[in-house]
């Protein structure tokens, strides 16, 4: 069975900055668990941009892993979740992300359903921006996400009908856009010169829906 | 690049075990090392890659071919990758990985990456040691140190150590 013998050490005698591509791709659970490798593997978790959380931790383990992660900016930072977290805590992670220029951010509650924080709506590095099973998506107040390419929104509660619109306003070089399950709007408006690709489930009620793209 | 546009150019690629290949130079250009060999004019004769061995070189190419084929649509490319790789040992992975970095293919990378990432995901430490002939360097209490300090990473892990 085991005939083959890496006379190199193979994956070690990578550039770090090519462990660090392989580990980007883990979820952060299994990138932390690979510093047990080797001490060469020790710390290098810690320099990896994606933090991608997937139900195994709590609170206190996110608050240290993100404490302990050194790198400059964050590329991808998700949350697959089914914690209960306070408003609170979720804004101090979301702060955390934009702090370090994140590009990209998921924020998916399973159960709970969370209530975003306001620094969301004016990141100004964002790219592609996913939610779901929280809110409010605001009526009011700043919304500008000037990088912001695209935007996946499922069961997201809306503060009226016009949120929808005021919230793809302030993304103009949007260019895709999921809506799935948005029930709670009963006149759904989507008008943008940007967006390429549209893709809009009306289940869950008779809404009236207005469109104005190039899609 | 090329002079005389409009008639396909060859180049030639050599591994570190002198096998000579024949690529296609748009192909080969997906090659961010090889692309700027041709810019700088040195691609006239045979181009040497002494990074990479006649096995990986072949792969690596029978991808630039592969990929370089097909038109700008991100679905068809990145189903193509998903297949190129389907049928490779993590072995060969590894070679590939290595290539696709001195190659500077970022794509080609990415992809290898990530299908690295999906395998170790589910491994155990050991296994993921022994196929990437990790050493462990850490003393026994060093180790149990680390394994404490990141418990939580070790709890509910299920790993299938076959192949």
């Amino acid at each position: 069975m085991e005939q083959n013998k890496p006379s190199i050490d193979r994956l070690s005698s990578l550039p770090d900055s090519v462990r660090r591509r392989i580990l980007s791709f883990l979820p952060t659970k299994f990138s932390v668990r690979t510093s047990i490798l080797a001490r060469r593997w020790r710390y290098l978790w810690s320099y990896v941009p994606n933090l991608i959380f997937v139900n195994w931790e709590n609170q206190e383990i996110i608050n240290r892993v993100m404490l302990l992660n050194k790198s400059q900016s964050i590329h991808t930072f998700a949350l697959y979740h089914n914690i209960e977290c306070s408003a609170y805590q979720l804004e101090t992670w979301v702060t955390f992300a934009i702090t370090r220029r994140v590009r990209r951010l998921d924020l998916y509650f399973q159960s709970q359903f969370a209530s975003l924080p306001r620094c969301l709506f004016t990141c100004k590095t964002l790219v592609c921006l996913r939610l779901e099973n929280c809110g409010h998506i605001p009526t009011s107040g700043a919304v500008c996400l000037p990088r912001l390419e695209k935007l996946y929104l499922t069961y997201v509660l809306y503060e009226a009908d016009e949120s929808l619109q005021y919230l793809i306003s302030g993304c103009p070089v949007l260019e895709e856009l999921e809506i799935d399950s948005c029930g709670a709007i009963a006149h759904c408006k989507v008008s943008s010169p940007t967006i390429k690709r549209l893709v809009i489930d009306l289940r869950w009620g008779g809404n009236r829906l207005d469109i104005n793209t190039p899609a | 690049m090329a002079a005389e546009t409009g008639t396909p150019t060859t180049l030639t690629l050599k591994s570190n075990d002198d096998e000579l290949f024949s690529v296609a130079e748009s192909a080969a250009i997906l090659s961010v090392t090889i692309r700027n060999m041709v810019e700088d004019g040195c691609a006239g004769g045979v181009i040497p890659l002494d990074n990479v061995d006649g096995k990986t070189l072949a792969s690596v190419i029978t991808y630039m071919n592969g990929i370089s084929a097909i038109p700008a649509d991100e679905e068809k490319k990145k189903s193509y990758r998903d297949k190129f790789l389907s049928d490779k040992d993590f072995e060969t992975l590894a070679d590939m990985v290595l290539a696709a970095n001195y190659l500077n293919m970022s794509c080609l990378m990415d992809a290898v990456s990530a299908k690295i990432a999906q395998v170790m995901e589910k491994k155990s430490v050991g296994w993921v040691r022994r196929k990437f002939g990790i050493e462990n360097d850490y003393t026994p209490e060093e180790e149990a140190a680390v394994k404490e300090e990141h418990k939580w990473t070790f709890e509910g892990v299920e790993t299938d150590d076959d192949n």
